[in-house]
């Protein structure tokens, strides 16, 4: 089993679903792959995985959902873990939020709904690709 | 201050500046003239009173030493013819010598009557008593058989002839027995002639006697009390004044009247009482000397009286009256009685008295002609220049006061032109302010009209930008709301064809590979996931994973994480042990892989199908929202249905963080203008879900309430501090970060709210936030 995941947090699920299966087709086995409908419980995620001695190295976040919005998240996932690489996925975001996001979570890209698989995994791989180099 | 000198002060506060200088000036000399008259009369009263007394003292005196002199003189005669008897002198029986020498007598004396007589009866006398005689001489003898003749005289005493006969005997006269009664000189009554009663007498007697004490004659020396009279009438005392004589029981003896001391009674004179005096002075007199003593023998020495007493045609006044008593020694008691009237003095008094007041009078009008022409000196420049005064309160400014004085009136009026002057200028410059200010004035009132048309232009825009705002959320949600089962559907399709693709490549193989046992079990495994449950939360997702690996791990199987994985995905949570020898198989990767990417297909066209309903409630919403164009006109609308299109555009914002309940009563329609009412909605809903930061229960009531439908809107929020309840309908009250809110909002609603002649109210506490709409169902 991995030691990587990577976590994807919207509160649809058929969104989660959906990204699960992208990732999963185009990353394969490489990575493990969690979700979560919350900051709430992506953080529960995050501490299970840690548990287990899974890092997290990607998170793709929707920025409108109850609780916790995902500009938010993000920032408090990058002062925990400054080198996840972040992608915020989502149909409407406050443009200062984004702007705050950039700022403060080193975000990696912004990709708006509804996104194009190839683009989304690009995005992905070329974040992955920088935490390598 | 005392009540006085208020008063006073009123007073003289009321009065005209003239009245004021002059009435000081007229009273003080009204005051010192009227004093000076008033002691001027007392004096000249007094004087009069001193000088009556002084007059009337010295009458009584006169009268005194005449009365002395007058009755002391029959006495006199009578000691002489006496003498003359002794001496031999006189021979008293010889009728005609004795008349010659008593006719001799009289042109020496001239009193009315001397002679004598006899105890025989002779009598021999002379006289004048009868009318047109002259001088008589009267016999009664023997030698003419004692009858009494009257003869007439010539210029030497001698009996010239016989004119009058009568009948007369001396004892029946009073002085007759009288005097040889006491033996020596006397006093008669008062009495009436018998021939001449006017004649009123009073007769001496005097008894002469021989040596032997034989009475020889009584001596008769008669004297007539007019003439007493005729003296009183002869004093010039004053011109009313009265004198008069009395004797003790008030009859008189003498008056300086001209009337007759006596009245005729049956032909016989009686002698008359002071009571009855023809003067009414004397009577008044007599009348206030009775009441006042009583009886007047008790006045025993001068008494000086005064009393009040009204002459005719004058009026009442007083009368000085001064009793003297008169006695002589033999037996005369008389009263001599002085009476003066006030006014035969008060003549020059009461001339001075005129001429006084008649000084006073005229003293007085030149002091008030004086005393006005002062008051009009000091108060003319003060009246010009009150007119000016009261021209310039009127508002005309120009006024000049030329007075051409130099003393402090004068000053007055200089500084008065200067203050005029001055009033003047500044009045000019005010005026030329006010007309600045006038201009400012309108310039400020266009500002302000600008500021106003600003602000309501700045209040439109904001409204504006408030309705924007709510219709940019509004936007946002849609597009997220639409967004996403779009991007459902798309990403969807992608996962379909390339399960579909992985199946093709997929199933051949295993179909070829498998026996038909672990292919009966292929099945039995997708039919487990057919009939799963699709909508475990990713929560629910990870724990049936969990539960899994361990089963799987507990039978044995290996790969159970990849197992675990795939088949957690599929949500497969029944009894795995039907499948068992597939999973523990040497394909049960492959087989599991391919379960899981036809059970895929299932799934996104599950989602495709979800996501399309999705879209198509939005799309219904919306269209709703749409309809609700403003017309201008209330139609009758469901509310229910203008808050369902609400919580479905909105949808989005809250998803599974807040709890919508939903209490919808069966109301019917009210009329309305559906989009205001959908922005109160969205409003308010908007606000609860901000209010409970995304996450807790929203309650919303719809009822029947009285005539008009009442909507509870409930959050579970924080709630609004007390203190700021009443101000957040206020315009422009916003508790969100400057920016971020207009604060218009709940203003707009309560607009609306009113505009619809319904309710809004608030309750609020932490975690129960109830805002209360009543609309009538109109």
């Amino acid at each position: 089993m991995s030691s990587q995941a990577i976590l994807c947090v919207d509160d649809e699920q058929i969104v989660l679903w959906n990204l699960r299966d992208q990732i999963t087709r185009n990353f394969g086995d490489r990575f493990v792959y969690e979700v979560a409908e919350s900051a709430d419980e992506a953080w529960e995620v995050i501490e299970d995985l840690a548990e287990d001695g899974v890092k997290i190295i990607a998170i793709v976040s929707d920025w409108l959902m109850p609780g916790t919005k995902g500009d938010e998240f993000l920032i408090q996932v990058h002062d925990r873990f400054p080198n996840v690489v972040t992608v915020m996925l989502t149909g409407q975001a406050d443009r200062e939020a984004i702007e705050r996001t950039y700022q403060f979570a080193n975000l990696h890209a912004y990709i708006a709904k509804p996104w194009d698989e190839t683009t989304l995994m690009d995005t992905i791989r070329s974040g992955l690709e920088k935490l390598n180099s | 201050m005392t009540s006085l000198q208020k008063k006073l002060n009123q007073l003289i506060g009321r009065s005209k500046l003239s009245t004021v200088l002059i009435a000081p000036f007229v009273l003080q000399i009204v005051g010192a003239v009227g004093l000076v008259g008033y002691l001027s009369f007392e004096n000249g009263q007094q004087a009069v009173n001193d000088l009556a007394y002084q007059l009337m003292t010295k009458t009584s005196n006169l009268v005194d030493q005449h009365l002395d002199s007058y009755l002391a003189t029959p006495h006199l005669i009578n000691k002489i013819n006496a003498n003359a008897i002794k001496l031999g002198q006189l021979k008293i029986n010889d009728p005609e010598a004795t008349g010659r020498y008593f006719w001799k007598q009289q042109q020496i004396f001239n009193v009315s009557y001397i002679g004598m007589a006899l105890p025989n009866t002779q009598f021999t006398g002379a006289g004048t008593w009868l009318k047109g005689q002259g001088m008589t001489i009267d016999e009664r003898s023997a030698r003419i058989g004692y009858k009494n003749n009257v003869y007439s005289t010539d210029s030497q005493g001698n009996r010239k002839k016989l004119v009058y006969v009568y009948d007369y005997n001396p004892k029946d006269e009073d002085w007759y027995p009288k005097a040889i009664k006491s033996k020596k000189t006397v006093w008669s009554a008062v009495f009436n002639w018998d021939e001449t009663p006017e004649f009123v007498a009073i007769d001496a007697g005097y008894p002469v006697y021989d040596d032997r004490g034989q009475l020889l004659a009584v001596l008769d020396v008669s004297l007539l009390l007019s003439n007493i009279s005729q003296f009183l009438g002869k004093l010039n005392i004053s011109p009313s004044a009265k004198v008069f004589i009395i004797e003790r029981d008030g009859l008189l003896i003498a008056s300086s009247n001209p009337e007759k001391p006596y009245k005729l009674v049956n032909d016989k004179a009686e002698r008359l009482n002071y009571l009855n005096s023809q003067d009414p002075l004397i009577r008044a007199t007599a009348a206030h000397l009775n009441q006042n003593f009583g009886n007047l023998k008790q006045i025993q020495k001068r008494q000086q009286i005064e009393f009040k007493f009204k002459t005719s045609g004058e009026w009442v006044q007083r009368q000085f009256v001064e009793i003297t008593p008169w006695r002589d020694k033999y037996g005369l008691d008389w009263l001599v009685v002085v009476v003066v009237p006030e006014s035969d003095f008060m003549g020059k008094i009461h001339a001075n008295t005129r001429t006084t007041i008649l000084l006073c009078m005229t003293a007085l009008a030149i002091a008030v002609l004086i005393g006005i022409l002062t008051a009009r000196w000091v108060t003319n420049p003060i009246v010009r220049l009150n007119n000016a005064a009261k021209e310039i309160a009127a508002g005309n400014l120009e006024q000049k006061v030329e007075l051409q004085r130099g003393d402090e009136l004068g000053e007055l009026g200089e500084s008065f032109n200067t203050m005029s002057d001055r009033l003047q200028a500044s009045f000019n410059e005010m005026r030329s302010l006010n007309t600045a200010l006038s201009e400012s004035q309108a310039q400020l009132a266009q500002y302000n009209l600008t500021l106003e048309e600003q602000v309501e232009r700045r209040t439109q825009e904001l409204i504006h930008a408030e309705k924007m705002a709510a219709l940019g959320q509004l936007v946002a949600g849609i597009a997220h709301e639409i967004n996403t089962p779009l991007g459902v559907i798309q990403s969807a399709i992608g996962n379909l064809s390339v399960a579909l693709n992985q199946s093709m490549q997929q199933l051949p193989p295993l179909f070829h590979e498998l026996s038909p046992e672990r292919l009966a079990e292929f099945f039995t495994l997708l039919e487990i996931a057919r009939q799963s449950p699709t909508t475990l939360s990713t929560r629910e997702e990870r724990q049936l994973k969990r539960t899994l690996k361990q089963s799987l791990a507990a039978s044995g199987v290996e790969n159970a994480d990849f197992l675990a994985d795939n088949l957690s995905k599929m949500g497969i949570n029944a009894n795995l042990d039907p499948i068992m020898p597939l999973l523990q198989s040497p394909e049960r990767k492959s087989i599991v892989q391919a379960a899981y990417t036809l059970s895929a297909v299932q799934n996104n066209s599950q989602n495709i199908k979800l996501s399309v309903e999705r879209a198509a409630r939005i799309v219904f919403a919306l269209k709703n929202y749409a309809r609700q164009t403003p017309t201008g006109e209330m139609v009758k609308a469901s509310i229910a249905d203008g808050i369902d299109t609400v919580l479905s555009l909105y949808h989005g914002q809250f998803k599974r963080g807040v709890e919508v309940t939903k209490t919808y009563a069966d109301v019917p329609p009210i009329s309305c203008y559906p989009d205001e009412l959908i922005q109160v909605w969205a409003n308010l809903i908007n606000n609860a879900i901000q209010a409970m930061s995304y996450r807790g229960e929203l309650a919303i009531a719809i009822s029947q309430k009285d005539s008009g439908v009442a909507v509870e809107i409930t959050d579970s929020g924080s709630g609004i501090p007390p203190e700021i309840q009443e101000r957040i309908f206020e315009p422009f009250f916003t508790t969100k970060p400057l920016g971020e809110g207009s604060g218009l909002g709940l203003d707009i609603v309560r607009k609306i709210i009113e505009k619809h002649h319904g309710e809004i109210t608030v309750a609020s506490q932490p975690g129960h936030t109830k805002f209360s709409v009543w609309l009538p169902i109109g």
